[in-house]
């Protein structure tokens, strides 16, 4: 069975920018399925007079922008400004708002370092490299401490970054910094393997999807099977191809 | 039920030969029909313009007819057949009937607009003898073009103009059955208004019939219009009785006004379809307040729901409602979809307490139960009185472009169904 939700008849004329998306939002459904996907990292800021104008003016709204407004001036949480827009939308259940606010709970508890992490992450999983990099640059460029141990785990994330785009050089130098500042096993192992691709080393140790693929092309070839050679490859590059779009 | 405070209801009766035009709003007790001549009671303008020689104005009504019978104008009659028919018409130069048929419509509102002009304007509703296609796509274009939107223009016939008269006035005057017999030239028509008061709102539905020709002889007339009137009234417990037309005129009715009148009020006029439109357009606006609902085979049958979800809480939203005129659908929304590929619509005839589902698949619509997707509705009129509903993937705008895929089915009952009904 299915599910019906009915969205607001307004689409905005003068969009909503989401300056670190840099996308725009039109309507009052959009802003709460990006709220709702983001939970984890927005930053308090975000629910700013700048929205509360946008609710008001532009998407009819002018209630909840007056709740927010009061909510902001009395020094509400995001979490709370949160809770307001995703309960007047009314596309979540009260089981998926309960989630959903205990996770922004969470995220509230983090220092700012962990949540700007966490926005490079969003990056990173959303296979977003150069964006991830320079997210992380700019976290490194902000941070006030030089031995905070979330930043090893910056400097290791921006190394994978790196390494995605095999761009093995500057992804050596990553994972030694975050090695020096975090002493994780991982980070040293991660710097070695970085410095032998650098090198056109040989890997050895655990075969990578790539190595299967190459085994089975070979095995393909040697039982005299073209079509399954060919298709296999095209199938390869295709991935290949997909996966360099959405790096770029 | 009256006009609210700042509300203004248009009326035209639109006709091949006649056109008349009434406003209704709170100051007046009853609508208004409007002269071309202040202070008379002109009330027929004949559907046609006259474009004067001299300073190439264009004029209308009383000063039109004038101007042709002088020579100082060109006349063009019949304008609404014309533009029907997509005629070009040669006066000093060539026009298009249907432009022409604009500049009447134009000055023949006018005399009926409120000081603030066409958007304080709440219904204007065009009565005309059939509805057809293609009138109602010349009146939606006339519409558009005389600043009308979407809404404030409603296009129906003249049965519907004669109910929304009938249901309007004092509840006694239509206890029982109403009948309204009209008289152009030499047919009698009847029409047959008959309320269903088992139902609430009560279902009302207007029969119409040619009654037959009056004889050539005119001493034969009034008793074979009494007969007629017999006839049609015997088994029927009627309340009111109309009489419109120019063929009522001549004081000949005597035998036939005493049969119309035993145990019955009548009433006699000219302009009843153009205040009947004036009230059917404050009736639509005010429909949850009405005691009855119009049914007619232009109208939709039956009422199509959503079934939607708020937060924790379930409901059904109206995506169209019975009574509604097929012709004039026009509605766009945007929803959001969970789960399997298909859209569920409940369907559900007045005063029943059943409704039936009908599931529109949406193939290649990768269903997921995680995944929401976005959809814009599009319901709109298709020939025939079809109901057409168009629905497209519009995914999450910037944040994730959708697929733009589309779908579209035919939504409802047919026109077809609803004639052998």
């Amino acid at each position: 069975m299915s599910r019906v939700w009915l969205c607001e008849e307004l689409t905005a004329e003068h969009p909503f920018f989401l300056e670190e998306e840099k996308v725009n939002l039109y309507s009052f459904e959009e802003l709460c399925y990006y709220l709702y996907r983001n939970t984890g990292v927005l930053e308090e800021s975000f629910f700013n007079e700048r929205l509360c104008f946008w609710l008001a003016q532009d998407v009819g709204q002018p209630e909840l922008s007056d709740r927010l407004r009061r909510g902001i001036e009395q020094e509400r949480s995001g979490c709370w400004c949160m809770e307001q827009i995703l309960k007047a939308g009314g596309f979540y259940s009260s089981e998926e708002l309960k989630q959903v606010l205990k996770t922004a709970e969470r995220m509230e508890q983090k220092t700012p370092l962990e949540r700007a992490k966490l926005r490079g992450d969003r990056l990173l999983r959303a296979e977003k490299y150069r964006d991830a990099v320079s997210e992380y640059r700019r976290i490194l460029g902000q941070a006030d401490q030089d031995n905070d141990p979330v930043l090893g785990l910056i400097w290791h994330n921006m190394g994978t970054a790196y390494v995605r785009q095999m761009l093995f050089a500057p992804a050596a130098e990553c994972y030694e910094t975050a090695y020096a500042i975090s002493k994780r096993e991982e980070s040293r192992e991660s710097y070695l393997m970085a410095l032998a691709c650098r090198d056109g080393k040989e890997m050895t140790g655990e075969a990578d999807s790539l190595t299967e693929a190459r085994q089975k092309l070979t095995e393909q070839k040697q039982a005299g099977n073209r079509a399954g050679y060919e298709k296999m490859i095209e199938r390869l590059l295709e991935n290949f191809r997909l996966e360099y779009r959405k790096s770029e | 039920m009256k006009p609210a405070a700042g509300e203004w209801y248009i009326g035209i009766d639109a006709g091949s030969r006649w056109t008349q035009i009434s406003c209704y709003h709170g100051n007046l007790t009853e609508p208004e029909t409007r002269s071309t001549v202040a202070g008379t009671e002109l009330y027929r303008i004949p559907t046609a313009i006259c474009k004067r020689r001299i300073s190439g104005k264009w004029c209308f009504g009383e000063e039109a007819s004038r101007m042709a019978e002088t020579g100082e104008g060109i006349y063009v009659d019949d304008l609404l057949n014309r533009a029907l028919k997509k005629e070009t018409i040669l006066l000093d130069k060539e026009y298009q009937a249907e432009d022409l048929l604009l500049v009447f419509f134009r000055k023949v509102l006018r005399i009926a607009l409120p000081a603030k002009g066409v958007e304080a304007v709440t219904r204007c509703v065009f009565s005309i003898k059939e509805v057809t296609d293609e009138l109602v796509a010349l009146l939606k274009h006339m519409g558009r073009e005389l600043g009308l939107t979407g809404q404030q223009l409603v296009v129906q016939d003249h049965r519907e103009s004669f109910y929304a008269y009938a249901v309007c006035q004092e509840p006694e005057l239509w206890q029982y059955d109403v009948v309204l017999f009209s008289c152009s030239g030499e047919e009698i028509w009847m029409k047959h208004l008959v309320c269903n008061k088992k139902t609430r709102p009560e279902i009302a539905e207007v029969e119409e019939v040619c009654l037959g020709r009056l004889p050539e002889d005119v001493r034969e007339w009034d008793i074979t219009f009494a007969h007629m009137v017999q006839n049609a009234m015997s088994g029927r417990i009627v309340s009111s009785v109309y009489l419109i037309g120019s063929g009522f005129e001549g004081n000949w009715m005597k035998e036939s006004l005493q049969v119309i009148c035993r145990g019955k009020r009548a009433f006699q006029g000219k302009n009843l379809y153009t205040k009947g439109a004036c009230y059917a357009g404050m009736l639509e606006v005010h429909q949850e307040e009405a005691d009855t609902v119009y049914f007619c085979e232009y109208k939709i049958q039956e009422h199509i729901f959503l079934k939607v979800t708020r937060g924790d809480d379930t409901g059904f939203y109206p995506l169209l409602e019975a009574g509604c005129n097929r012709h004039q659908i026009e509605k766009k929304l945007r929803i959001l979809l969970e789960g399997e590929g298909t859209l569920d619509l409940w369907m559900q005839k007045p005063g029943s307490r059943e409704a039936k589902i009908e599931s529109l698949e949406l193939p290649e619509l990768l269903s997921s139960d995680m995944e929401r997707y976005r959809l814009s509705l599009s319901l709109y009129s298709g020939e025939e009185g079809k109901i057409l509903l168009n629905i497209r993937d519009m995914g999450w705008g910037e944040l994730l472009p959708g697929t733009g895929r589309e779908w579209e089915y035919e939504i409802g009952e047919c026109y077809e169904q609803s004639l052998v009904m």
